[in-house]
């Protein structure tokens, strides 16, 4: 079915827009609803994929979050250990070369310090130590008595160490530090 | 400007006479006659006189500013056959085998002709041309009244352009006015491959059996067997019989349109008129 195109009238658009006629204009209303279908169809798909895109940026925001707080945890370690490591901490903040200065300066050849076991918690210091007789040993609790950075000297416990043949006195008392003029 | 209201109308010219038929309706499927108007004798074949006598018909019946559509006789524009050069391999080849048959066969340099043609590499093709003088003149009257002109072809082009649809491979197309007959050969592809315009008047083919043995001689002539299908797009009285002939060899068929069909008695310038509406 092949038209010949032998035409002899001025080939005009609007010649062709007439010879058209309805065909014409039906040709261009379905062309306008099909790029108009076309249009609504590309602006819906924007939005969708707008809004898509704002939720994969929500899930990505709230993976970071999930991963850095997973992180964070990863990091921070066991109570046990922290506790551990508080203690660790304030025993090594003890004012170790102030007491040892404070013990050397009273101590004397007469008293022998054995133990000592420092609670940080409660600052208090117990020591035991030997002397050769009781005088000694209150000469030497006396003078304790008298540094300014140690308190609360007391007695707790002494008896004669009869396994040595010298019989020497072994006592044990605590004391408690001061920093800052102070005791807790 | 585009104008939907105007009116579509359709002008059918002949060397004698020129008649209008409109077309209306909303999808534009009725169609009647609103003027027919015949030349003297002496003025008769003048094209000016023809262009005057449309203008006169246009200004009498207001048709300014419609929408025409221009159907010219066969016998006021010339229609051959070309056949395609072998080694033709461009448009410019073809239009110039088209421009030297034009010459070979009416012994006139086309300069001054208006040369269309339906170009096929691959086969015969049929060209038309008008002279340039003429469209000049058509295109005055189209400015004179605003009109807006959609397609000026020869009977045999719009007629079979009109029904190609309905044509079946291998069928002729016939048209007939004033004495003369064309034939328009379509082939399988439906493309019209051969043409024919005999000098005869139509009264005296118009039985059966004389119309066959017209059809046979024309085949002959053509070197071409005969059809199984001739169809033809207006029907004058003379063939009104057609309408009833039985399907034979071959058979005969009649192309019309609804409105068309009441008519039994038309002019040849209506019937061009009414084929191009």
């Amino acid at each position: 079915m092949t038209r010949m195109h032998i035409d002899f009238s001025p080939q005009t658009l609007s010649q062709m827009i007439h010879r058209g006629g309805w065909r014409f204009i039906t040709a261009v209303t379905v062309l306008v609803m099909i790029l108009a279908g076309v249009a609504s169809a590309i602006v819906l798909l924007h939005i969708k994929t707008q809004s898509l895109e704002g939720q994969l940026a929500d899930l990505h925001e709230q993976a970071n979050r999930m991963e850095k707080s997973k992180r964070k945890e990863a990091i921070r370690p066991p109570v046990a250990n922290q506790q551990a490591t508080l203690v660790m901490m304030s025993q090594l903040n003890l004012p170790w070369a102030q007491l040892l200065r404070t013990f050397d300066t009273i101590s004397s050849e007469q008293v022998a310090l054995l133990e000592f076991s420092p609670d940080t918690n409660s600052r208090i210091i117990k020591i035991v130590a030997e002397t050769r007789n009781s005088s000694q040993m209150t000469r030497y609790l006396e003078s304790l008595k008298k540094q300014e950075n140690l308190v609360n000297v007391r007695l707790i416990h002494h008896e004669i160490n009869t396994a040595d043949k010298l019989n020497p006195i072994r006592f044990e008392f605590e004391v408690q530090w001061v920093t800052g003029g102070e005791a807790s | 400007m585009l104008n939907f209201s105007s009116p579509h109308i359709c002008v059918g010219i002949t060397p004698s006479s020129i008649a209008i038929s409109k077309t209306t309706g909303i999808f534009r499927h009725s169609n009647h006659v609103v003027a027919e108007n015949t030349l003297r004798h002496e003025q008769r074949g003048v094209f000016m006189h023809l262009c005057t006598q449309l203008s006169l018909v246009i200004k009498e019946n207001g048709l300014n500013n419609a929408i025409a559509k221009i159907v010219l006789s066969d016998s006021l524009a010339r229609l051959w056959m070309v056949e395609p050069p072998i080694n033709a391999s461009s448009m410019s080849d073809l239009q110039a085998a088209t421009a030297a048959r034009f010459q070979t066969l009416y012994g006139e340099t086309p300069s001054q002709w208006l040369i269309q043609a339906d170009y096929q590499p691959d086969r015969p093709f049929l060209a038309v041309a008008m002279p340039n003088a003429w469209l000049e003149a058509l295109l005055m009257v189209k400015r004179d009244f605003n009109m807006k002109i959609i397609e000026i072809a020869p009977q045999s082009v719009i007629a079979y352009n009109r029904w190609c649809h309905l044509l079946q491979p291998g069928s002729w197309l016939v048209n007939h006015q004033e004495g003369k007959i064309s034939i328009s050969v379509v082939d399988g592809d439906n493309h019209i491959i051969g043409y024919r315009h005999v000098q005869c008047r139509l009264q005296d083919i118009a039985g059966e059996s004389s119309l066959t043995h017209f059809f046979r001689q024309q085949a002959l002539l053509m070197s071409i067997p005969m059809p199984s299908n001739i169809c033809f797009p207006n029907l004058t009285h003379e063939l009104s019989w057609l309408k009833f002939a039985r399907a034979g060899q071959p058979n005969y068929r009649v192309l019309q349109r609804q409105p068309y069909a009441n008519l039994n008695i038309v002019t040849n310038s209506v019937d061009l008129a009414l084929t191009g509406a």
